[in-house]
């Protein structure tokens, strides 16, 4: 990990994203989701973040909105000092091969018509890193890495098993050397003696290369496993940031310590510890409550929580969390 | 596999054993597939009381939920069949029963719930309707009563405002509040049954917590006996009083939670504790690699002769590939289907 | 929890469960064997393939099947009912029936093959630009489909044909034509499934042109559901052509296309009702063929068996 002093390599500055929500017969819009809503972060060269959420949080939309698979609503996408948020799909094919993304699903998020040596090769081809041959010289170089064999390369995607084909989808994003790789959910679908190899995978591939990792999940275990500092979100918005052990260890946020008194431990001997139950469900995005959005299932929220909504401060060093009592 | 557990299990206890709400025994289920036949349940055995919960763990493919929709007679047949077993409930073999008298035992004695909510309910009638119908055929209630009940039932899991839920259709609702109604409905007719098939696996954390709480409540109110299919360790350690590990179609072990957890006798059921991540690791990124089990599971369609987990165990030996290892039991209370587990190394993963 | 509620089906749908059920690794070959074998392992299916090989071949060798030209004038007496020497009897003009349906069989080929090649190609291309660029260009493109889909088909056909003048090659044209619409929704309606999938995501991500975004991510993937319409759009377009040669539109005597045997056999109808009936029996039966096929491969081509 050589962390640069030239500043983070992405910074993200009150991103912000909204849908418009349709209704009525005639589809006309009658309301915006606030899907990403005022949300800023860094990642530095070499480092994982994780972004952890509840389904609906907006965790996705970050992340494709910073490839600017959606276009952004409002705030600043800087990617080595360079603000991408309000370049053209000609400009952004130019950086492109800087931001690379793995996804979720490994059975849709690979061509069913191309061969994986195809799929791995696309971006090398796009950006004309390799002549022909290079190429697949290249791709076999990838496949070796990223655990595959080489000699399955002009196979289909449905002739591999489904971990087999996120270490194409990984092989794929790795082609082209970029500076960093914003992994969706990408082992939530595996079986877990997949998804152990997996994310064994991915940090051994940022230790051999620096790449940096968005490491979106909903998954509180394998985001401490893996990430340099973590990120919690509830509707859209940032509640807690820091170093994971800081979050971990001593959560500021309340969301946070429901969150983690949730997950369920795999040790029968722990079973009766007293947990944070949180009543009711998470809100509609569409219509989240007013102020601090998490109010309505807080444990402890008082009467300003309902009307104001708190700021992202930092409560301890390094510590930043966003809730009026802490 | 000589011997099951189940029958040792009461061949050796005392005459006080009370007999187990649901037993299955030696239960095969294949499925015609293009590449052949599927073995998807091979010899599958398992007992379960009254006020327990027996917790199925196992990875896609395992036959986990082939082996609950086998038992509820919901095998698409065909590409499915049941070839062979029994299921006693009640003293009848519900694979005997005709459609008709199974119609009357399912989600009235025995319930099921499924991992999706959302497709498990009929999108086009309210929630109501669905409720009801089920509890007026079961139960033998008025109209009015039956509401009465599903009212009743909405309160017990904590939905809120449990009156207009009733009139709201599934699309209207969220995933966590369609699987409480599911448990709701399941539980209405007061079954001595559930199975529960990833009834968390496709809801939030906190909202989980929740469902897993309530279970845990309504079993005890009951005394309701609990089969939760699943292949989430955190939910197993949480909630079962006994597991059953399954691996490509057969039991591969099976005992107490703490000794499931504590001293795993198969090299399978070490290699999934050692792949989880575990919550409270604290060391640098990186400084602790999880545990990979190399290769796949077999295809069903062509399962190896000896040991099915042969091919991926570092343990395995030339007795392991040519010949399936007896289900046995190794320490009290605790089966295995493994023939090296004597020299498995101290811990409980790998 | 009624029976309702009950998805027993899922099982084999089940994703988590194919794969193994199925087998880890198969081949491509494979793969292509197991469509064909979905394809004949229904029956309708495999009749209607048989139907349709049957039809090809006719066409094909048609010269050595006929015993007469198609055109030959008193090839037999005027009008006489089938027998040993000539099988469907002969017509007005003592034409051999037998041999202008078989050289008819050459015409409703190259109707459905050229008429479905307009609409197809035409109509792909427009449904998979308005679906892939979205904005202004989906909504004019789309909206004008939309307007050309509110008339019939015959409708459009016929305006097409009165511009064009009748004849067996306008006919083709304006089947083509007047299908366009259909199969330019289909193409849209897919282009939108398949552009939101995280394949299509990705390959935007990985900085893809518009072009490679077009023709190797999205053209591959909307081809088998449009080959399934197009098959059963061939019964179609058989049947509209020879409507319009019915009416005197499209093939024009002495051309022995079916449709315009069955308009000239008119007026025989009370005397010589073969006339009609031979020419009616190969349209119906060419169509029931490519409908019996065109269902056979959607069945084959469902996405629970398609993912696998």
């Amino acid at each position: 990990m050589n962390t640069l002093a030239s500043g983070p390599l992405l910074k993200i500055d009150r991103l912000s994203k909204r849908f418009p929500v349709r209704g009525g017969v005639l589809r006309r819009v009658v309301g915006k989701v606030n899907a990403v809503d005022d949300v800023s972060f860094e990642i530095n060269r070499g480092e994982t973040l994780g972004l952890v959420g509840e389904s609906g949080c907006g965790k996705s939309t970050v992340g494709k909105t910073i490839l600017k698979l959606h276009e952004p609503s409002g705030g600043a996408i800087c990617l080595d000092g360079k603000d991408i948020s309000q370049y053209s799909p000609r400009q952004m094919r130019g950086v492109r091969r800087k931001l690379q993304i793995v996804f979720q699903d490994p059975y849709s998020s690979l061509n069913p018509r191309m061969t994986a040596a195809d799929i791995v090769g696309e971006p090398l081809a796009i950006h004309g890193l390799a002549h022909r041959r290079d190429q697949r010289q290249r791709v076999a170089e990838m496949f070796e890495r990223v655990g595959l064999r080489p000699d399955q390369m002009d196979r289909f995607p449905h002739e591999f098993s489904g971990g087999q084909r996120q270490r194409i989808s990984i092989a794929r994003a790795l082609a082209v050397d970029p500076e960093i790789i914003i992994a969706d959910e990408s082992v939530s679908a595996l079986d877990v003696s997949i998804q152990a190899s997996v994310i064994n995978l991915l940090i051994r591939l940022q230790q051999q290369t620096g790449v940096s990792f968005l490491f979106i999940s909903h998954d509180m275990s394998v985001i401490e496993h893996i990430s340099h500092r973590v990120a919690v979100m509830y509707l859209g918005r940032i509640v807690e940031i820091a170093e994971r052990s800081k979050v971990f260890a001593h959560p500021l946020h309340p969301y946070t310590e429901a969150l983690l008194s949730a997950v369920p431990v795999p040790d029968p001997a722990t079973r009766r510890k007293k947990r944070i139950l949180l009543s009711g469900d998470v809100p509609s995005p569409i219509k989240p409550p007013p102020g601090c959005h998490f109010h309505t299932r807080c444990p402890i929220a008082e009467a300003r929580c309902r009307i104001d909504v708190p700021a992202l401060r930092e409560i301890a060093p390094g510590h930043m969390a966003a809730c009026h009592l802490r | 596999m000589s011997t099951t557990a189940a029958e040792m299990e009461t061949s050796e206890s005392s005459q006080a054993e009370i007999t187990p709400t649901l037993r299955v025994s030696s239960l095969r289920a294949e499925f015609r597939t293009d590449s052949g036949t599927a073995i998807a349940v091979d010899g599958m055995s398992y007992d379960v009381h009254a006020g327990e919960t027996l917790a199925i763990v196992g990875e896609s493919g395992s036959g986990k939920s082939v082996t609950s929709l086998a038992i509820m007679g919901l095998i698409p047949n065909p590409p499915g069949r049941v070839t062979a077993g029994e299921v006693w409930f009640e003293n009848h073999d519900l694979l005997k029963l005709s459609e008709r008298e199974m119609q009357k035992i399912r989600g009235n004695k025995v319930s099921m719930i499924f991992q999706e909510p959302m497709t498990s309910l009929n999108p086009v009638l309210s929630i109501e309707r669905q409720m009801v119908e089920g509890i007026i055929e079961h139960l033998d209630l008025s109209p009015h009563a039956a509401r009465q009940h599903a009212l009743d039932m909405l309160k017990r899991v904590h939905i809120p405002d449990p009156e207009s839920r009733l009139s709201e259709f599934p699309h209207q609702l969220s995933g966590g509040m369609l699987q409480r109604i599911m448990i709701a409905m399941a539980l209405s007719c007061n079954p001595m049954v559930l199975l529960a098939d990833e009834p968390t696996t496709a809801l939030d954390v906190t909202i989980q917590a929740q469902i897993l709480n309530i279970m845990c409540d309504l079993r005890d109110e009951f005394d309701t006996a609990i089969v939760l299919i699943t292949h989430d360790m955190g939910v197993v350690a949480e909630m079962a009083d006994r597991v059953i590990i399954m691996y490509a179609g057969r039991k591969v072990e099976e005992g107490t939670v703490t000794n499931i957890f504590q001293n795993p006798q198969h090299p399978y059921t070490r290699g999934l504790l050692g792949a989880l991540p575990k919550l409270g690791f604290a060391g640098p990124v990186g400084s602790q690699t999880l545990n990979e089990i190399p290769g796949i599971v077999p295809a069903l369609t062509d399962l190896p002769a000896g040991c099915r987990f042969a091919a991926r165990c570092s343990y395995a030996t030339e007795q392991c590939v040519a010949q399936y290892p007896p289900f046995e039991e190794k320490t009290t209370a605790h089966w295995a289907a493994c023939w090296e587990s004597a020299n498995l190394p101290e811990g409980n993963q790998e | 929890m009624t029976d309702t509620n009950v998805q027993a089906t899922s099982v084999v749908a089940d994703p988590e469960i194919r794969p193994v059920i199925n087998g880890g690794q198969r081949s491509g070959r494979g793969r292509t064997i197991r469509f064909m074998q979905a394809v004949f392992g229904n029956r309708g299916a495999a009749i209607g393939f048989i139907l349709v090989l049957t039809l090809v071949l006719v066409a094909i060798f048609a010269s050595w099947i006929a015993p007469f030209d198609s055109d030959q004038m008193g090839a037999g007496k005027r009008l006489s009912p089938p027998d040993a020497s000539h099988w469907f009897g002969t017509d007005e003009f003592g034409r051999d029936m037998f041999s202008r349906v078989v050289f008819g069989a050459r015409l409703t080929i190259q109707v459905g093959v050229i008429a479905v090649s307009i609409s197809l190609t035409i109509g792909m291309l427009l449904g998979l630009i308005g679906g892939y660029a979205g904005g202004w260009l989906e909504k004019i493109l789309m909206r004008s489909v939309d307007v050309l889909f509110s008339f019939t088909e015959t409708l459009i056909a016929l305006a097409a044909v009165a511009v064009l003048g009748p004849s067996l090659t306008n006919a083709m044209i304006a089947v083509g034509i007047a299908a366009i619409p259909f199969y330019a929704r289909v193409a849209y309606s897919v282009t939108l499934v398949e552009r939101n999938r995280p394949y299509f995501e990705a390959a935007v991500a990985a900085g893809a042109g518009h072009m490679r975004l077009l023709f190797r991510h999205l053209l591959p993937n909307i081809i088998p559901p449009l080959i399934v319409v197009a098959t059963l759009g061939v019964s179609a377009a058989v049947l509209a052509a020879a409507g319009l040669s019915f009416l005197g539109l499209g093939a024009q005597p002495p051309s022995p296309e079916w449709g315009a045997m069955l308009s000239s056999g008119r007026d025989y109808f009370n005397r010589a009702p073969w006339i009609m009936l031979y020419p009616g029996l190969a349209i119906m039966i060419t169509v029931l063929a490519f409908n019996l096929l065109g269902d056979g491969i959607r069945e084959a081509l469902d996405p629970r068996q398609r993912n696998t």
